[in-house]
């Protein structure tokens, strides 16, 4: 088992190497950063040459690169002094500093992962708690009213953008419920000012965007889950369960849950990754302090070492979650080893 | 088809489709389902509306704005009301949808392309071909695909000048979109070929070409193409409704297409900022974009039903 995870580990490392080259080449190619500095007063032309040299932007792509991905402390880079670079690279982790804010480019992430996470972590318990709710319920019941239900319900929402969603519930729980005295939810940022940063606070900014981005994936992951257990409850150890005796909850939560939820994990391991790529769109429309919303504010200035530092965190996850999806395989199915 | 249903005849409602040609059949098996019929007419309309809607609006009353009108709600001088800076919102959708369906059918033809190009030639080839595509593939996999769009939207952004295309005028940002929404969603269709390459390179027919002498080009459009035809039509098809949706979504976050062309997606670009007053600014679009999704999803689904041989009892 450890062979094979090391295996994959190492398998990783190219296919990494591969995604931060298609990345980079991208990146540079994506603008200027010097032209965005200054805003009204742009810096001279001498001093955007000197900025230009200062941050390794005059270097052929090749060379930057490799600064990017393994340092420059180790080579020369004034030839008169002799002196050479501070970079150490994203292999010990120095993603550069920020174009924008001069901070390393890790931390300003790491400043603001937290409040993604947050948001995330929450929207994906709700979503894998309601749709496997309404998953079993649907495939227990076929046909029933609630099916039926479950069934329009996903096949609209499948179908709305995030963006759009968000907009429709803006607009009916902030804009229209204060317009009739109800209580209206905020629809931006974490925290009022003047409260402050309490639990009640960002609790309560949280329930439009973590809603948004359940309703959305709900209607997809019930579909599935009930297409999952209708395909094991038909089958004939199910029956055998029943024929023993058992009672209809063992049968269902143990006998054919266990089964059912083979590719559910896959499911959700999979896409769990891309989730911190959907904030980009939640983030910028309720102004949520994330990691989404640094990518797009960042974005318009080319600050390449915090984009690039963003992507390659969620490639990261995305190859280390495909990982663990593989091996939680082998904890639910014992039949599936590998070597 | 022909050698299961000699086996045991395949039946639709008590009525045999024996005796009827392939294509007939699936057209039959199509028309069964409910859903995909359903999807189909609100299809037709979304055509109808996009199509005939320039009957009564030309393309300079979509881009015509009175900055005094700003904001009306729908009424008489607007029917849906006004924008931002005083355009009508209706010849808005008419002349925005044709652009955004546009931009769907024209990256998926960029998609199948690349897609077609690279799974034939991984699987047909196989060896250090193979390997190194499944590796890029693998890697476009991995990088989150909004993310990609938005860097890629902004690499391009500027680089083309605006087009005159059949005496229109089209932002040179339509170009990039449709190119860059292709070359990030080509991934799943080349693993799809690849895997129908994989299994048709083994069988007699195949063999038996290459026995008579037939070159590899031959092979490959004459017999192994054809045979992947139905998956194809089947991730096309809801390519379409997922490329319409990115547009949207990267023209929301303000770097997809650029005025003055309208999508349905930059038509949303700021309207959050007025969702107090002005809720028609993104009611209309929005729905248009929810409707021509899913009836693309309905159709898709209909599709994979009536082409899938085995899907007889699911009809």
């Amino acid at each position: 088992m450890t062979k094979y995870i090391v295996r994959r580990l190492i398998q990783a490392i190219p296919l990494l190497i591969l995604i931060s080259v298609i990345l980079f080449v991208l990146m540079q190619a994506s603008g200027d950063p010097v032209a965005t500095l200054g805003g009204r007063q742009p810096p001279r032309a001498e001093d955007r040459e000197r900025l230009r040299r200062a941050w390794g932007l005059d270097q052929p792509i090749l060379t930057q690169y490799i600064i990017w991905l393994v340092g420059n402390d180790w080579m020369v880079v004034d030839a008169e002094t002799g002196e050479t670079g501070t970079r150490q690279g994203v292999i010990r982790g120095d993603f550069g500093n920020s174009f924008v804010t001069r901070q390393p480019a890790l931390q300003v992430i790491v400043e603001r992962l937290p409040n993604t996470l947050l948001l995330m972590i929450t929207a994906e318990v709700v979503i894998v708690i309601l749709s496997l709710a309404i998953g079993i319920v649907s495939a227990v019941k076929q046909y029933s009213l609630i099916d039926t239900i479950a069934t329009g319900f996903s096949f609209i929402t499948y179908s709305i953008p995030v963006f759009l969603m968000a907009l429709i519930l803006m607009y009916v729980f902030a804009v229209n419920f204060r317009k009739w005295g109800l209580p209206y939810l905020p629809i931006s940022g974490m925290y009022e000012p003047a409260e402050g940063r309490t639990f009640q606070q960002i609790a309560w900014h949280m329930i439009l965007p973590v809603t948004t981005i359940s309703l959305i994936s709900i209607a997809g992951y019930s579909r599935y889950i009930r297409s999952t257990m209708l395909e094991v409850i038909n089958s004939d150890y199910i029956r055998t369960a029943r024929a023993k005796g058992l009672s209809e909850r063992r049968t269902l939560f143990v006998h054919a849950f266990k089964n059912a939820s083979l590719p559910i994990v896959t499911l959700i391991g999979l896409d769990l990754p891309f989730l911190l790529a959907g904030a980009v769109v939640t983030e910028t429309i309720f102004a949520w302090p994330g990691m989404g919303r640094l990518f797009i504010d960042h974005l318009g200035r080319s600050d390449f070492p915090v984009l690039m530092g963003i992507l390659m965190m969620i490639s990261v996850a995305v190859v280390v979650f495909q990982l663990l999806t593989d091996l939680v395989y082998t904890w639910l199915d014992p039949r599936i080893r590998y070597t | 088809m022909t050698t299961s249903s000699s086996a045991k005849p395949a039946v639709l409602n008590g009525e045999s489709t024996v005796n009827l040609s392939r294509s007939r059949r699936t057209i039959y098996r199509f028309f069964r389902h409910r859903v995909a019929v359903i999807g189909t007419v609100i299809m037709l309309l979304i055509i109808l509306f996009v199509s005939l809607g320039t009957l009564f609006y030309s393309e300079a009353d979509s881009n015509w704005a009175d900055s005094g009108l700003r904001l009306q709600a729908p009424g008489e001088q607007f029917p849906l009301g006004s924008d931002t800076i005083g355009r009508s919102i209706l010849p808005r959708l008419i002349y925005g949808g044709q652009i955004s369906i546009l931009i769907g059918l024209t990256s998926v033809l960029v998609s199948v392309v690349v897609g077609t190009v690279v799974g034939v030639a991984s699987g047909y080839f196989g060896g250090i071909v193979d390997s190194l595509l499944m590796r890029l593939t693998e890697a476009m996999l991995s990088i989150p695909r909004l993310l990609l769009l938005l860097v890629m939207a902004k690499y391009f952004s500027g680089k083309i000048p605006t087009q005159e295309i059949l005496g229109r005028s089209f932002s040179g940002s339509v170009i990039v979109i449709v190119v860059i929404l292709g070359l990030t969603s080509w991934m799943a269709l080349a693993r799809i070929m690849r895997s129908a390459v994989l299994s048709i390179r083994e069988t007699e027919y195949v063999l038996a070409a290459h026995a008579l002498g037939a070159t590899h080009r031959r092979i490959i459009i004459a017999h192994v193409l054809p045979n992947t035809l139905a998956p194809v039509i089947v991730a096309a098809t809801l390519g379409v409704a997922s490329a319409i949706l990115s547009e949207a979504y990267i023209s929301f976050l303000g770097v997809g297409v650029q005025p003055p062309t309208a999508t349905w997606g930059n038509m949303l670009d700021g309207s959050r900022q007025f969702i107090d007053d002005a809720p028609w600014l993104w009611i209309f679009p929005g729905a248009m974009i929810v409707l021509t999704v899913m009836s693309i999803n309905f159709v898709g689904d209909g599709l994979r039903d009536a082409l899938d041989p085995r899907s007889d009892k699911k009809v």
